[in-house]
């Protein structure tokens, strides 16, 4: 506070001192109405040593100029400040309708001249009923209840066109999530005493967020129809549609007291120092509704596209990429801009998922102002790695619907790339020995891919079971069996027969001659017996041992006896009995006793072979 | 001799069955196509040129278990289990196959508590799980024809121990021929039989008979495997996994 008053003190003090920086300005309503009176101000903050109005075309001067003075004296901090303010009232009535414009007066202080500002005035012709606005003051005006009790009164009305609000919009076509600017503004031809009940739509279907809109004091004047009327901003507002389609802005109403002149015959001369007399009376009013069509956006919106429509910046950025295990990393994200910034989500960012992760800190800074809802919104993510490695963060994307290109606008943060080094203490916090263990994670489940590889078809149902070729296999196999079985035996049959069978009728043979040798010896016929016995024996070891006769000699016996482990004394005594009866042959007559004795030698050899003899 | 009949016979039967299975290649060209569908994640084409596939006759684990990948990938989970199951007919001890019909089966609503089986059947059916039909056929086969030769040895040589020793490995053979050809015949069974089915219908309500007004009995949903032990018209009976039965329609299902 002492600042602020010292500022002023010198801020004063140099206007008085060096008197440089004079203010010299002129002042009157913007709009007037013929016969209106009205009042032009020339305001100066010195004292002037000679002013000059300028001509005043298209008014008659009904008063004037009234001069004024004040003069302030401020102690501030033991210091005096003077302020001098001089003015020059003229007054006027307008007498046709047209724009005025006045030209700059001319003030002289101490030897330098001065220029005021000009002015313009419109001049509209009368409307209806006499308004006596004031120029431009909502302020309570005096005059109240002079009338009452006066027969001739007539009842005061405020007509609709006197007073009434609307809900001005910058556009009625619009994307869904553009801005709109909606301004409330209060027309009133008559004064305002003051303003209740004021009741804001819902505005069903739009995200609304009001600009900052200094209160209402004083009504600009402005010229609606040829009429001229006090107007004022309520409010100011950015709505933005949520959905698409037709969407209505329901009325806004307020209730405001006003006063209304009332007309009578004039009774007396006092009546117009009074001025007019007024009642006040309470006038609810009501915008109309507004229709906004809300266009969808196009459909070819990339899958990144969550709902942001205006003009933004993108900037993804990580605080350190090069940090050690458990080191927490920031990863800011701001979207500055203009447009609905309240909408925008958090990203859904692919960390690591090895990655300690949390929930963004969301931070929204955002001002709605004539040009829609500015500002910037902040997503922080704290990421702690808690392994070493080389990590990769997949782009982050942003995308919104540029509204003066009519397309969609991608912004991408580009890959991240983290490098975590291991940190001195890593494992240490978890586990106090040995390796830090970990299940595998499943991340997601899915089916195995499919088989690429040793690509094979069949024909359906093909099963070699049911194949008749596969019973008629057997048959064959079968049928082969026994084919080979049958030759195999009459092979056998045909390869064995002849040894086999003289092997076995060998002694039947021998035993056959020897049988022979002894019907000899009964007859007494001595060379025959002879003769037959070496029959008997020779052909007995021709058949046992499979020798033909041409072949036969006693060598060979000798040999083949041996093959067969037959011992040499058997062969030995076969051979005396050989020479026996080849000696005997030819010299007979040895009687019948000897004859006994060889024949029972030959038996003896026979068996004696047999029981050697090794297959 | 005989060893050379051996030979010749078994190479013979070798080139049959060869010629069953590989004589048919201008359909790989297809499958193999389809296969790049995929990888290109179009999963409805894909599924078109599998079905186009089968269409024409042609079947293999492979074809049925990509089959069901695409249908399981277009959303389709009833199919994708179908086609699985199709595929574990044929190799019932496939790792992805089975992988991905239980995860497939994740997905089916109804939760049926599987009646355990006696373990000396389950033990008897993993082992013909072993080998396709068709290689349990050729084993007994060609076992027959090693018993034949070991009789051979038994009845033609004379040594005592060749002679034990082919006595017993004949027996042996011969009662492994036997056995390879009841899995075989059994898994034929299994395959032709189409005596299980999924349902395909968003819901089913199984009924206590086959008329359409009587008694409701339980609820499945699309998914469920179910056996069908008895048709009256196109009336089915249904035995789910917990031993429940009752009848249904046949259109609401598809046979394995």
């Amino acid at each position: 506070m002492r600042y602020i008053l010292a500022f002023i003190g010198i801020w004063v003090s140099l206007h008085t001192l060096l008197a440089d920086n004079i203010q010299f300005t002129a002042s009157g309503p913007r709009v007037v109405e013929v016969g209106e009176q009205f009042e032009i101000t020339y305001t100066i903050n010195a004292q002037p040593s000679g002013f000059r109005p300028p001509e005043f075309k298209g008014f008659s001067l009904i008063g004037g100029p009234s001069q004024s003075s004040s003069t302030s004296i401020q102690y501030i901090n033991g210091k005096v400040t003077q302020n001098v303010t001089f003015s020059y009232s003229y007054y006027f009535t307008a007498t046709k309708a047209g724009t005025y414009t006045i030209d700059p007066a001319k003030a002289t202080v101490d030897g330098k001249s001065y220029l005021s500002n000009s002015l313009t005035i419109e001049v509209v012709a009368s409307g209806k009923s006499s308004s006596a606005a004031s120029s431009g003051s909502s302020s309570h005006a005096g005059n109240v209840g002079a009338a009452s009790g006066d027969e001739d009164e007539v009842v005061a009305e405020a007509g609709n066109d006197d007073i009434f609000v609307r809900i001005l919009v910058d556009k009625t076509t619009v994307y869904q999530g553009e801005k709109i600017v909606a301004t409330i503004k209060l027309y009133s031809r008559l004064n305002i005493s003051s303003i209740e009940k004021v009741d804001y739509p819902s505005f069903n279907g739009f995200f609304r967020q009001d600009i900052e809109t200094p209160p209402l004091r004083q009504l600009e004047r402005e010229v609606i129809n040829g009429q001229v009327y006090g107007t004022g901003v309520l409010q100011r507002m950015v709505l933005i549609p949520q959905n698409a389609g037709q969407v209505t802005i329901d009325p806004f109403s307020l209730q405001a007291v006003v006063q209304v002149p009332l007309s009578r015959r004039p009774r007396s001369i006092w009546d117009d120092f009074w001025g007019p007399q007024v009642k006040e009376i309470r006038k609810k009013v009501s915008s109309k509704p507004v229709k906004i069509t809300v266009k969808a956006l196009p459909a070819n919106a990339p899958a990144s596209f969550k709902g942001a429509v205006g003009n933004y910046t993108f900037i993804a950025k990580l605080d350190k990429q090069n940090v050690k295990t458990n080191d927490a990393i920031n990863l800011r994200i701001t979207i500055a801009g203009n447009g609905n910034l309240k909408v925008i989500q958090p990203f859904d960012i692919k960390f690591p998922s090895d990655f300690e992760t949390y929930d963004p800190k969301v931070t929204v800074n955002t001002k709605a102002t004539l040009n829609g809802i500015e500002g910037s919104k902040t997503f922080e993510y704290l990421i702690i790695p808690r392994h070493s490695g080389t990590f990769r963060i997949p782009p982050v994307e942003f995308t919104w619907f540029d509204l003066q290109s009519k397309q969609y606008k991608t912004a991408s943060s580009g890959e991240l790339v983290i490098n975590v080094e291991k940190s001195a203490d890593e494992g240490k916090t978890t586990v106090v020995q040995g390796v830090n263990k970990e299940d595998v994670k499943f991340l997601g489940k899915d089916i195995q891919f499919i088989k690429t590889r040793n690509l094979q078809l069949s024909r359906k149902n093909d099963f070699l079971v049911a194949d008749p070729l596969f019973a008629a296999a057997y048959a064959i196999a079968l049928l082969i069996f026994g084919l080979f079985v049958w030759f195999m035996r009459n092979h056998i049959r045909a390869n064995a027969d002849v040894a086999k069978v003289r092997l076995r009728k060998a002694n039947k043979i021998a035993v056959k001659r020897l049988q022979t040798a002894m019907e000899n010896l009964e007859a007494q016929q001595e060379e025959k017996f002879y003769e037959n016995v070496l029959k008997a024996l020779w052909g007995y070891v021709s058949d046992k041992f499979n020798i033909p006769l041409a072949d036969l000699s006693r060598d060979k016996v000798y040999e083949v006896a041996a093959l067969h482990n037959i011992s040499v004394d058997i062969v030995d005594e076969m051979m005396k009995i050989l020479d026996h009866c080849e000696f005997s042959r030819y010299a007979p007559a040895q009687g019948s006793g000897q004859m006994q004795e060889v024949y029972q030698s030959a038996v003896n050899v026979i068996s004696k072979f047999e029981q050697n003899f090794k297959k | 001799m005989n060893r050379q009949i051996v030979v010749i016979f078994s190479i013979i039967l070798c080139s049959l069955t060869l010629q069953n299975s590989f004589g048919n290649n201008p359909q790989v060209g297809d499958f193999a196509r389809a296969n790049q569908l995929y990888t290109a994640a179009q999963y409805d084409s894909a599924v078109k040129l599998y079905e186009t596939i089968l269409s024409k006759g042609y079947e293999s684990a492979e074809l049925y278990y990509n089959l069901g990948n695409a249908y399981y990938k277009a959303g389709n989970i009833p199919k994708a289990i179908l086609n699985y199951e199709r595929a574990r007919l044929i190799k019932p001890n496939d790792e992805e196959i089975n992988f991905n019909l239980q995860l497939a089966q994740t997905m089916v609503v109804d939760k049926i508590n599987v009646l355990p089986e006696f373990f000396l059947k389950r033990w008897w059916r993993s082992f013909s799980y072993l080998f396709s039909s068709n290689v349990w056929a050729i084993i007994s086969l060609v076992s027959f024809v090693f018993m034949l030769i070991g009789i051979a040895i038994y009845l033609f040589i004379a040594t005592p121990v060749l002679k034990k020793i082919s006595f017993f490995l004949s027996v042996l053979l011969l009662a492994m021929s036997l056995v390879s050809l009841s899995h075989s015949l059994s898994l034929k069974k299994e395959r032709t039989a189409h005596n299980t089915a999924i349902v395909m219908s968003p819901t089913v309500t199984v009924r206590s008979a086959p008329d359409e007004n009587s008694t409701e009995l339980f609820v499945i949903h699309e998914g469920t495997k179910v056996w069908i032990i008895d048709q009256v018209g196109d009336w089915l009976r249904i035995k789910i996994a917990d031993g429940n039965n009752g009848w249904m329609r046949s259109s609401e299902l598809e046979k394995i």
